[in-house]
C-alpha cells in the first residue's frame, strides 16, 4: 500500500465527510467551522494535485474570506434572532430524498463512463504547451488565462463587477452591520495588523510579478491582498463608508478596462482583436487586475460602496 | 549525517504536533486546551520546518521557511488570545448571572 | 543537492498521512466542544497542521510554489478567530459583548 493512496484516500474522506457536515449538519456554528476546514482541506487538494495557481487563490478566497463572511452573517444573526441561531432539527423531506438518488445516478453514470473512456489526447492542452514560448511566458496558466482565453477572463471580471453592483443594489438601504472588533485597542492586534499588512502587499506583489513564469497572477495576487482587506475590515482599521467615492470606483472598474484595452488596443495597430501585444501589456493587465479584484471582494465583505480609515 | 539529523526533526516535530492534538481533544478545559495546541502545534511546525531547510539544502529556502514560522508563531498567538478572551468574558458573564 | 542517503520520496508521504489523521482526529473536537471557543480550536488546528502538510508536500512533490501556498494561509490565518471575536454569547443574555 503507497502513501500516495493512502494520502489520497485521506483526503478524499476528510472532505466529503466535512461535505456532509456541512450541508446536513443541525449546528450553524459548527457547520461553519467545518466550512472553514473545508476550505483548508481543499487548498491542501489543490496542492496535492499539483495545482498551485489553484491552491494559492483557494487558501485566499475558501478559507479566509468566506469563512469570515459566514461568521459574521452568524454573529449578526444571532444578535438579531438568537433563536435561529440554535440547533435546528431538520424535517426529512421525501423529495429531497428523490433528488439525491437522482444525482447520485448521475454522477456515477459520468464517472465510470469517464473511467471507461480510453484517453483521448489532450489537444487543446498541447497546443497551449506548443505555442507557449513563442508568448514569452513561462507560466501555462497565466497563458490560458490571458493570452489564448483572454475572453473568458474579461467575462470573469465583468462577472465581479456585476455582482459587486448587484450587491450594492441590495444592500442600499439595508441597516449597516459593523463587523468591527472592540478588541481594537488590544495591543496585539494592533500588532498583528502592522505586521501581517506590509507583508501581504509585498507578497502581492511578489505573486503578481512571478505569475508570468511561475505559479501566481493577478486572481492570486488579488485574492490575497482581498484577505488583508478583510483582516483591516475585521480590526477596524478600515471602516466602511457610504459615501461612494470616485477614487473607489476607479479601481472597482479597472480591471475590466484594461482588458478591454488589450481586447481593442491590436485593432488599432491592424491586428486581430486580442492578439498578443507582449509581457509588458499583460503586467499591466494584470496589476490592474489585481487591484480591482482585491477593492471587489473586500467591498462585497464591507457592504458598502467604499472604504474610510478607523482610528489607526 | 545531515539526513539522520533532518529524519529526527521531522520525526520530533510529527510527535509534537501529535501531542498538541492528544492535548486539544484530552485536557478538561478551553484555556487548557488552547496551551497545547499553540505551544506543541508551532514547536512541531518549527522542527518540521528545520527538518525541511535540512533537506532544501538552500539558504533561500531555510529563510521562506523561517518567515513562514515566525508568521504562524503571530498568528496563532493573536488567534489564541482573541479565543482565551472570549471564553473568558463568556464565562464571567455567565457566573455572574447564576 | 539533497542529500539522499535516505528514502526521503516515501519518508515524506508517511509523514503526511499521519498529519493528516491528526486532522481527522482534532474534528472531534469541533463536533463535541462544549463552548464555541473549543470548536474554533479546531480552525486553528487546521490552520498549523495545514501549513505543516503544504510544506511537506512541497518538498515531496518538487513543486517549490506550494510554499507561497503555506505563507497565504499563515498570512490570512487569524482571520477566523477575529470575526469569531466579538460574537455575543448563545443563548444571547443582555446583548452584551457588542461592538458597534
Amino acid at each position: 500500500m503507497s502513501a500516495q493512496l493512502v494520502i489520497d484516500v485521506l483526503l478524499g474522506l476528510i472532505l466529503v465527510g466535512l461535505a456532509a457536515q456541512v450541508a446536513i449538519g443541525q449546528h450553524l456554528f459548527r457547520a461553519i467551522v467545518f466550512y472553514v476546514a473545508f476550505g483548508l482541506a481543499m487548498a491542501v487538494i489543490w496542492a496535492r494535485l499539483g495545482a498551485p495557481d489553484l491552491a494559492l487563490a483557494d487558501a485566499a478566497i475558501g478559507a479566509g474570506l468566506t469563512g469570515a463572511l459566514m461568521m459574521v452573517a452568524f454573529r449578526r444573526l444571532v444578535e438579531i434572532d438568537p433563536k435561529q441561531a440554535q440547533a435546528q432539527a431538520t424535517r426529512g423531506s421525501a423529495l429531497a430524498v428523490v433528488i439525491a438518488v437522482l444525482a447520485a445516478g448521475m454522477v456515477a453514470t459520468i464517472g465510470l463512463t469517464a473511467l471507461m473512456l480510453e484517453e483521448q489526447p489532450g489537444v487543446a492542452g498541447l497546443q497551449v504547451m506548443a505555442t507557449l514560448e513563442e508568448t514569452g511566458l513561462g507560466n501555462p496558466v497565466t497563458g490560458v488565462l490571458l493570452v489564448f482565453r483572454g475572453f473568458d477572463t474579461l467575462i470573469e471580471m465583468t462577472v465581479l463587477l456585476t455582482a459587486f453592483i448587484g450587491s450594492r443594489v441590495m444592500t442600499t438601504h439595508s441597516r449597516l452591520y459593523v463587523a468591527t472588533l472592540a478588541g481594537f485597542q488590544l495591543p496585539l492586534v494592533r500588532t498583528l495588523v502592522a505586521v501581517i499588512l506590509p507583508l501581504a502587499s509585498m507578497v502581492g506583489i511578489h505573486l503578481l510579478w512571478i505569475g508570468s513564469d511561475q505559479p501566481g497572477g493577478a486572481f492570486q495576487a488579488g485574492s490575497l491582498l482581498a484577505g488583508a482587506g478583510v483582516l483591516l475590515l475585521l480590526t477596524g482599521t478600515l471602516l466602511p463608508a457610504s459615501k461612494s467615492r470616485a477614487l473607489v470606483r476607479l479601481t472597482l472598474v479597472a480591471g475590466v478596462s484594461a482588458l478591454c484595452v488589450l481586447v481593442l488596443a491590436p485593432i488599432l495597430r491592424g491586428q486581430v482583436a486580442m492578439a498578443y501585444l507582449g509581457r509588458g501589456s499583460l503586467l499591466f493587465a494584470e496589476a490592474l487586475m489585481m487591484i480591482s479584484i482585491a477593492t471587489t471582494l473586500t467591498l462585497l465583505f464591507a457592504g458598502r460602496p467604499s472604504l474610510k480609515w478607523g482610528r489607526t | 549525517m545531515i539526513d539522520m539529523l533532518a529524519l529526527v526533526f521531522l520525526i520530533s516535530g510529527c510527535f509534537f504536533i501529535f501531542a498538541g492534538t492528544m492535548g486539544m481533544l484530552r485536557l478538561p478545559d478551553v484555556y487548557c486546551r488552547l496551551h497545547a495546541l499553540t505551544k506543541a502545534d508551532n514547536l512541531g511546525l518549527l522542527l518540521i520546518c528545520v527538518a525541511l531547510s535540512l533537506l532544501g539544502g538552500r539558504v533561500r529556502v531555510a529563510l521562506l521557511l523561517l518567515l513562514i514560522w515566525l508568521l504562524a508563531l503571530l498568528a496563532s498567538t493573536v488567534s489564541a488570545h482573541l479565543i482565551a478572551r472570549h471564553s473568558r468574558a463568556r464565562q464571567v458573564s455567565e457566573g455572574d448571572n447564576e | 543537492m539533497t542529500p539522499v542517503a535516505l528514502p526521503w520520496a516515501s519518508i515524506l508521504p508517511w509523514a503526511i498521512v499521519f498529519l493528516l489523521l491528526n486532522l481527522g482526529a482534532g474534528l472531534w473536537r469541533a463536533w463535541k466542544g462544549p463552548t464555541d471557543g473549543d470548536r474554533l480550536l479546531t480552525t486553528l488546528l487546521f490552520a498549523t497542521t495545514s501549513v505543516a502538510i503544504l510544506l511537506l508536500m512541497s518538498a515531496w512533490l518538487e513543486i517549490p510554489a506550494i510554499r507561497y501556498v503555506a505563507l497565504m494561509l499563515v498570512l490570512l490565518a487569524t482571520i477566523i478567530s477575529l470575526a469569531f471575536f466579538g460574537m455575543p454569547e448563545r443563548p444571547a443574555k443582555t446583548g452584551e459583548k457588542r461592538d458597534d
